[in-house]
């Protein structure tokens, strides 16, 4: 140690005065920002490798998840979604007769969509009939839900089955209970790095989410699957672009923006779907199966005045 | 992306004025230092002989700070991995000394020779940044010895 000792002054046995100690001792005085970037980098890539590996370790978990124990722990998944949709203009929670009728027939078509399939899974079918937004979605628990803006939307069956069988083959392929872990396992991490605050606000922005984010991989790959179950029922996959065409075609850019975010890009689906119906060129139109009646929503020409299509 | 920059602009903030604050404060205390060095400042509780006919009584310096947003994020990331949180060191130290300087000052007033039994307290100023550390006081205290004129 190279401490300077005071002198002792010889009267007093006091020193002359307090002593220089060095710097650094209490505050390593470094440049602050090294510290700080190198933390925070450590932090950076720390998460980086744990959401890759917790996002794997979803991915492998969920299709292990029996389809009857999420069928059971999500039970109650159509309440939770009913109460989160704004509020029925008249008949609160308790469906019409029509809107019964309508759930009825496309559980039905979906059934035997399904018929050929070797175990097809059991899934409800649900509608919301005050929802005028183009839409199907698949959650958790087996549940699909279809808006009856998507039926003023569909011209032949061919085009709905090609919906709901992309939406079942995403509950085949167990995506929602995938996303559901990731998201489970990501804010888990949250809450361990961030404390509370991060992890409410990754709760938050997540659960409201769950709902559209599949990725384009399961997309894809849901397509695929649901372009195999329309060539074994129908024997070919005409018409299941039709949806899609539609959409393209008048694009509500503020509903749509997200949705095509995160589906496949909607011309490169189109795309893969007319490939997969070149096989089967020599087909006609005429070879389409038309609609249900009950579930005919579309006045063919394509226009939506709304007294159209409300009509029970 | 909102959040973020509202972050990243509390953290630019917290760097750079609290970066300019430290090095002024340092330049000072030092300055300080050197000029009270003559005022003796001892641990010891009992004075020598040589201070038995002074006048004594109690002088005290107190300093409250705060922590910075960057601070407060250097010392979070610090919070995860373990290790010197630097950043609250620095300020602490700077605490400490601007409180025995205030004291000496406070002395000085009082025409002091030295303080004996130098103690510190230190006491964080209840809950004014939810979890994480918000204000701390730092108080030096002493006994002033006075010589008393006229004997």
């Amino acid at each position: 140690m190279s401490v300077p000792r005071p002198r002792i002054s010889t009267g007093s046995g006091l020193p002359p005065g307090n002593p220089r100690l060095p710097e650094h001792i209490n505050n390593r005085n470094e440049h602050p920002l090294k510290d700080f970037l190198l933390l925070a980098g450590a932090l950076l890539a720390l998460m980086f490798v744990l959401t890759l590996l917790l996002g794997w370790g979803a991915q492998w978990l969920g299709p292990k998840i029996p389809y009857s124990w999420e069928s059971r722990w999500f039970a109650a998944t159509p309440d939770a979604i009913a109460t989160a949709l704004p509020p029925q203009t008249d008949n609160g929670s308790a469906l019409t007769d029509s809107a019964k009728d309508r759930q009825q027939a496309l559980q039905q078509l979906l059934e035997r969509l399904l018929s050929q399939q070797s175990a097809p899974l059991k899934v409800r079918l649900h509608w919301l009939a005050d929802e005028d937004t183009p839409n199907a979605f698949a959650t958790l628990g087996g549940h699909i839900f279809v808006t009856r803006g998507l039926l003023t939307q569909v011209s032949s069956e061919n085009a709905l089955a090609m919906v709901l069988a992309h939406e079942y083959a995403h509950v085949e392929q167990r995506h929602p209970i995938t996303l559901a872990l990731e998201q489970l396992a990501i804010s888990l991490l949250g809450s361990v790095i961030g404390g509370e605050g991060a992890a409410s606000l990754i709760g938050q922005h997540t659960s409201l989410l769950t709902l559209l984010s599949f990725s384009r991989d399961m997309e894809r790959s849901a397509d695929q699957r649901a372009l195999e179950i329309l060539q074994r029922h129908y024997g070919h996959s005409l018409g299941a672009d039709e949806f899609f065409r539609n959409m393209l075609a008048e694009r509500d850019e503020n509903r749509w923006a997200l949705m095509f975010q995160t589906h496949p890009l909607t011309s490169e689906r189109l795309q893969q779907i007319s490939q997969a119906g070149s096989a089967a060129a020599s087909v006609t139109t005429s070879q389409l199966t038309p609609l249900p009646t009950l579930l005919q929503l579309n006045d063919g020409a394509g226009s939506k005045e709304p007294d159209q299509i409300t009509q029970p | 992306m909102g959040q973020l920059l509202v972050f990243l602009t509390l953290l630019a903030l917290g760097y750079g004025f609290g970066r300019l604050a430290e090095s002024r404060h340092y330049r000072s205390i030092i300055a300080r230092e050197d000029a009270l060095r003559s005022l003796l400042v001892m641990p010891d509780r009992m004075p020598p002989i040589h201070f038995q006919n002074h006048g004594s009584t109690l002088v005290t310096g107190s300093v409250v700070i705060s922590v910075d947003y960057f601070k407060t994020v250097a010392a979070g990331l610090r919070g995860l991995f373990g290790g010197r949180v630097g950043a609250y060191e620095s300020l602490l130290d700077r605490a400490r000394r601007e409180a025995i300087l205030r004291m000496q000052e406070d002395a000085r007033k009082l025409g002091a020779e030295a303080v004996f039994n130098l103690k510190f307290e230190t006491s964080r100023i209840a809950q004014n940044a939810g979890q994480g550390l918000g204000s701390v006081e730092v108080l030096a205290y002493g006994t002033a010895l006075i010589p008393v004129h006229g004997r």
